[in-house]
């Protein structure tokens, strides 16, 4: 028989497999910050390993460095003093601190896993390197076929002057 | 809390993720961007700052449209990590026909948002209200039994420079003496408005054939396509005889929100009535009318009333008594608990002397900025005066000419002022 809520749960540990085939063994506390794996856990308990095809195992690692350190500042513990939210703000900002491509994974990973909070904070990285930038740059960065005539553009850019001031 | 790697290959965890940045490397120069899946792109371009946002008009025509679909509108609201800014809102005659001019606090500068994309002849009457991104004007006007009204509303977006018509108002009462637009109410994260007219009503006690009036709201709502009204008699022992437009001014009570539509001056319709001075609230979202019987301060001329969400402000000219003809701007604070007025602040007409022309309707509107400080607008002459609550201090506004080197200059502004939170509202 199998007790839910029994008073060992927070001590129960989930193993994830990477699609590289590392394995990855984390409080459920910590698996929970993911939506997918919170649903996955859910219907299949934390006996089985859960395999997550389309995260290699060094994204993944820092997914799950992301949901340790967020999961712990839920935790309250009486001899340390509680994490501020300045303290997460500067955690966060060094975490997406990181190269492009790895941010572009992480926002893959993100998304797939459902992780409201991370995908949140990688979206606004990425939007904050995009804001300033040209039309023409933007079309470079997201690979988009300039479809407007000249007449139309400057047409637009008539319009929506202010913003360009 | 701590993970284990139980890892086959067992290499380092953190560093090679982080991996290292060449110089000259930035996101610009990578590429891999433009395969991230449309709903996370939405995502990302949801979070850039509005002006940004219409800035992406310009890449391509899929991303115009986007920015004028509700689904991706919507998202825009709710990914926004900032407040949005806030702006100061008045109206201009320029070569290019009637000009919407915009005051960012923040950054000190005004912005011309054209109107040009409205087939209809605006003229000084057409600001009627606005709030979070829409606008409503007022078209075709007539002179009628009842005043000179317009004959058709419109609520417009000036920055999607979306329009749309506000079907026909309702079957009013051929006994309605004054009718005014008193506001906009948006819910912003719906997408959805309701706006608000406000009339007055003769009736006849049919027993006692007297005389009384009742105070109707009429209410368009965005989502039923409708329009509804709510009645609130009188005082009959009052001697009120007409309801002042000249005196009449509201402002909304900001957006509802959905989570903070409890709060005292969310969603509450303001008016003020004449002869003598009556004030009325209406709640937006109880669709209930009350009177506040609260007399207005003696020394106050030409009062209006300015709403946010906490406090009811009066602004007006501050006179000694009736022979004084000064023009000194007063603000007044409405104290809830003692149902008082209390002065907050008086400008003396001398602190402006240079400046030939006496203030004019000094109305207007408040905003708050991240320090949740409260502005009010007032008007002196052709100029504007933001007057900080907290801080009380007060500051021209620099004129709102056109930013485009050899342009039009401005003709006269307009009386009204708003204020206005810029968003992709569609009308």
């Amino acid at each position: 028989m199998h007790f839910q809520g029994s008073p060992n749960m927070a001590e129960k540990r989930v193993k994830l497999i990477s699609s590289d085939n590392d394995e990855f063994e984390v409080d459920e506390a910590v698996a929970f910050e993911s939506e997918t794996l919170r649903n996955m856990i859910q219907d299949t308990g934390t006996n089985v390993p859960i395999s997550i095809p389309n995260v290699s195992s060094d994204i993944l690692a820092k997914v799950l460095e992301y949901c340790s350190y967020h999961a712990e500042t839920m935790e309250t513990h009486d001899d340390k003093p509680p994490i501020t939210d300045a303290q997460i703000r500067e955690w966060d900002a060094d975490f997406v601190d990181v190269h492009p491509a790895t941010l572009y994974s992480l926002i893959l990973a993100a998304n797939y896993l459902n992780i409201k909070n991370l995908l949140d904070l990688i979206c606004q990285a990425v939007a904050n390197n995009i804001r300033g930038k040209t039309a023409v740059e933007i079309r470079k960065i997201l690979h988009i076929q300039d479809d407007f005539t000249y007449e139309e553009e400057m047409e637009i850019r008539r319009e929506t002057k202010w913003a360009f001031d | 809390m701590w993970i284990t790697r139980l890892g086959i290959k067992g290499h380092e965890v953190n560093n090679q993720a982080k991996g290292e940045v060449l110089p000259g490397q930035t996101i610009l120069r990578r590429e891999i961007w433009s395969s991230l899946p449309d709903d996370v792109l939405d995502r990302v371009i949801a979070r850039l700052p509005l002006q940004y946002l219409i800035r992406m008009q310009s890449v391509c025509k899929k991303w115009k449209i986007k920015l004028r679909t509700s689904s991706f509108i919507r998202l825009c609201e709710a990914e926004s990590e900032t407040a949005p800014a806030e702006w100061f809102l008045t109206f201009g005659q320029q070569k290019v026909g009637t000009v919407c001019f915009a005051y960012d606090v923040q950054l000190s500068k005004w912005y011309s948002l054209p109107l040009g994309f409205l087939p209809f002849d605006l003229n000084t009457k057409a600001p009627l209200a606005a709030a979070d991104g829409l606008i409503c004007l007022g078209a075709g006007w007539n002179a009628t039994a009842r005043g000179v009204m317009p004959t058709k509303l419109i609520i417009c977006n000036p920055l999607s420079r979306f329009w749309r018509d506000v079907p026909s108002p309702p079957q009013l009462d051929p006994a309605t003496s004054l009718v005014s637009v008193a506001g906009l109410v948006v819910d912003r994260f719906a997408g959805t408005y309701k706006l608000i007219v406000i009339g007055e009503v003769r009736r006849e006690d049919s027993s006692s054939s007297r005389e009384y009036k009742v105070l109707v709201a009429y209410i368009f709502d965005s989502v039923s396509q409708d329009w509804k009204s709510y009645e609130a008699e009188l005082d009959p022992l009052d001697s009120f005889t007409s309801f002042l437009a000249s005196h009449f001014r509201t402002l909304v009570g900001h957006s509802i929100r959905a989570v903070l539509c409890s709060a005292v001056c969310e969603g509450v319709l303001y008016c003020l009535t004449a002869r003598p001075y009556q004030l009325h609230a209406f709640n937006v979202v109880n669709e209930e009318w009350n009177r506040l019987k609260i007399s207005l301060p003696a020394e106050i001329s030409g009062p209006s009333l300015v709403a946010r969400p906490g406090h009811l402000f009066l602004v007006g000219a501050y006179r000694h008594n009736q022979h004084d003809k000064s023009n000194n701007i007063g603000i007044w604070e409405l104290d809830e608990d003692t149902r008082r007025w209390n002065v907050v602040d008086i400008l003396l007409e001398a602190m402006c002397s240079g400046r030939r022309s006496p203030p004019k309707s000094p109305p207007r509107s408040f905003r708050r900025d991240d320090n949740d400080d409260v502005i009010l607008f007032v008007k002196w002459a052709t100029r504007f005066l933001a007057y900080n609550v907290s801080k009380k201090s007060w500051v021209w506004l620099p004129p709102c000419v056109p930013t485009a080197p050899g342009a039009a200059p401005v003709s006269q502004p307009y009386h009204n002022g708003y204020v206005f939170t810029p968003s992709l509202l569609l009308p």
